[in-house]
């Protein structure tokens, strides 16, 4: 299981959806310019290949580049074999049924065709894309950055930047509240370089397996294989020990140090926020390996975009996980496109109090990465921002139906945030008045008449 | 208390910023310039607001 078994099936079932660009685009906002214009004028956004891109260095790579795999909930529902609706629980859910990974030979490993270590490497070959104008240079923000804890062993990984700021040096940002800093952490404390890994390029379900919220100590490597139903294949690293473990299916794996107590400038970079993360002082990777197949692709995601959603589809499972069980009457829940700070929740209202538990509970599970919660009623279409603004101007008084509630934790990524991360949060129920109250009937057309029309009698190309 | 720092590339004079929580309190923390590719102290990038050393 991995990128070509994903891309061929996709492609296969969807061929107008995977676009193959053969005219040379420059990694520096060329390419990113390409996948955010078609998510923004067509209705479904393409992935692109581009099999001709022109890196920073001003060569030619020889390495085609993937975009906007994510750029599309049905193409990643697809990847995972289940529903719009329904992905971003099912990725919670299947992380409960963990399947241990396999480890295989490195003869069986792909992503160990090529191997390059010590004074050879040179990261800056990689087709890394510039993607936002403050961006320094070259980023890898598809890349899962890999750790292990010192004290149990246990893997972690997560998608966090890395820099490539030199032929052996990646500047990265292990968020402080993660589960990967505190790992790194734990090696300074200890007197130790912290041994670290990106791995890049795998198939979408993986990834999103991957990104799975979890516990700390927490195997991703077993959430995975929950998610795609069967074991990961790992294989050792190169440079860092039998030990430390890496995908082996991978696209590109980038093996190094993270020198104790050592930061540098990184950053500023276009985040998920749609706002620059401002520049930090940060550790930096030395990198002592690159590892990748024979002819591999190079994956970005277009962060500030629509491609960036493997952090939304994570937060809807974790918080659907707590929030069923709070308030049973929930039915679904969306982190929207529009905005990475809300979340939409649909519910069956049976006590007037409900609507304000979910709230609550929202803010409480997400740990401070939703900033608004929107409660609607059953027969709203909580997947269709038209049906939301609809019910939001409809059916709230923000008098009586808003929470507001100060200085809970928030992103610092936030700029509303003040710099100690916290900051305002809340909600509102947007949900009719309890029976037996009364309200307004919402306008309908008669449902035997709807079901019966099919626009294609009347516009053929419909 | 403001969460950015603006700062001025004191060779090609271009404008972005750096974390507060990162920044405040080291006037001699380095800077790069993301579009020239310049390294400078923060106290030589005219930082908005100022930073001063920590107590």
């Amino acid at each position: 299981m991995d990128f070509r078994t994903f891309l061929s099936a996709y492609e296969e079932s969807f061929p107008g959806q995977v676009v193959h660009v053969d005219r040379e685009v420059d990694s520096r906002y060329e390419a990113a310019a390409i996948g955010i214009k078609a998510q923004k004028e067509l209705r479904e956004a393409p992935m692109f290949i581009f099999h001709k891109i022109r890196r920073v260095d001003g060569t030619l790579s020889p390495w085609p580049v993937v975009v906007n795999v994510f750029a599309s909930r049905h193409r990643s529902a697809f990847a995972a074999n289940s529903t719009f609706a329904r992905l971003g629980r099912e990725m919670h859910e299947r992380r409960a049924n963990r399947i241990k990974p396999v480890v295989v030979e490195r003869s069986e490993a792909p992503v160990k065709e090529v191997v390059t270590v010590g004074d050879a490497v040179d990261a800056r070959q990689i087709p890394a894309l510039v993607h936002m104008a403050w961006d320094p240079g070259p980023y890898i923000p598809a890349g899962f950055l890999v750790t292990y804890d010192p004290d149990t062993g246990i893997d972690n990984c997560a998608l966090q930047r890395g820099w490539i700021a030199d032929a052996r040096e990646i500047r990265v940002f292990p968020n402080t509240t993660s589960h990967n800093a505190r790992n790194i952490r734990k090696s300074e404390e200890r007197g130790e370089d912290a041994r670290v890994a990106f791995w890049i390029g795998h198939h979408p379900a993986v990834y999103l397996g991957a990104g799975v919220k979890q516990g700390y100590p927490d195997s991703h490597w077993e959430s995975c294989g929950g998610m795609i139903g069967q074991p990961l294949r790992l294989v050792p690293s190169e440079t860092l020990g039998d030990d430390f473990l890496v995908p082996a299916d991978a696209e590109f794996v980038i093996e190094g140090i993270i020198p104790r107590g050592k930061r540098k400038p990184e950053g500023p970079f276009g985040e998920y926020t749609h706002y620059y993360g401002g520049q930090r002082l940060n550790p930096y990777m030395e990198v002592t390996c690159v590892s990748h197949r024979r002819d591999p692709f190079w994956f970005s995601i277009l962060c500030g975009s629509i491609d960036d959603g493997i952090g939304g589809l994570r937060r809807e499972g974790a918080v659907y996980s707590v929030l069923s069980r709070v308030v049973p009457q929930v039915q679904d829940i969306y982190r929207p496109d529009s905005s990475p700070n809300h979340m939409y929740v649909r519910m069956r209202k049976t006590h007037v109090a409900q609507p304000r538990t979910a709230i609550l509970t929202v803010l409480a599970a997400a740990g401070g990465s939703v900033k608004h919660v929107f409660v609607f009623d059953e027969d709203v279409d909580i997947f269709d921002e038209q049906e939301v603004l609809w019910a939001i101007g409809s059916r709230s008084d923000w008098s009586r139906d808003m929470i507001v509630v100060p200085n809970l934790p928030t992103t610092t990524l936030d700029p509303t945030a003040t710099g100690l991360g916290m900051g305002t949060s809340g909600g509102i129920d947007c949900t009719k008045p309890s029976a037996p109250a009364l309200y307004e009937q919402r306008s309908f057309v008669p449902s035997e008449v709807m079901d019966r029309i099919q626009l294609k009698d009347y516009i053929p190309s419909a | 208390m403001d969460k950015v720092i603006y700062v001025t590339c004191p060779r090609c004079a271009g404008e972005y910023y750096v974390e507060g929580s990162d920044y405040r309190g080291k006037p001699d923390a380095p800077c790069h310039c993301p579009f020239c590719a310049t390294e400078f102290l923060i106290k030589d990038g005219k930082p908005r607001p100022p930073v001063e050393a920590a107590q």
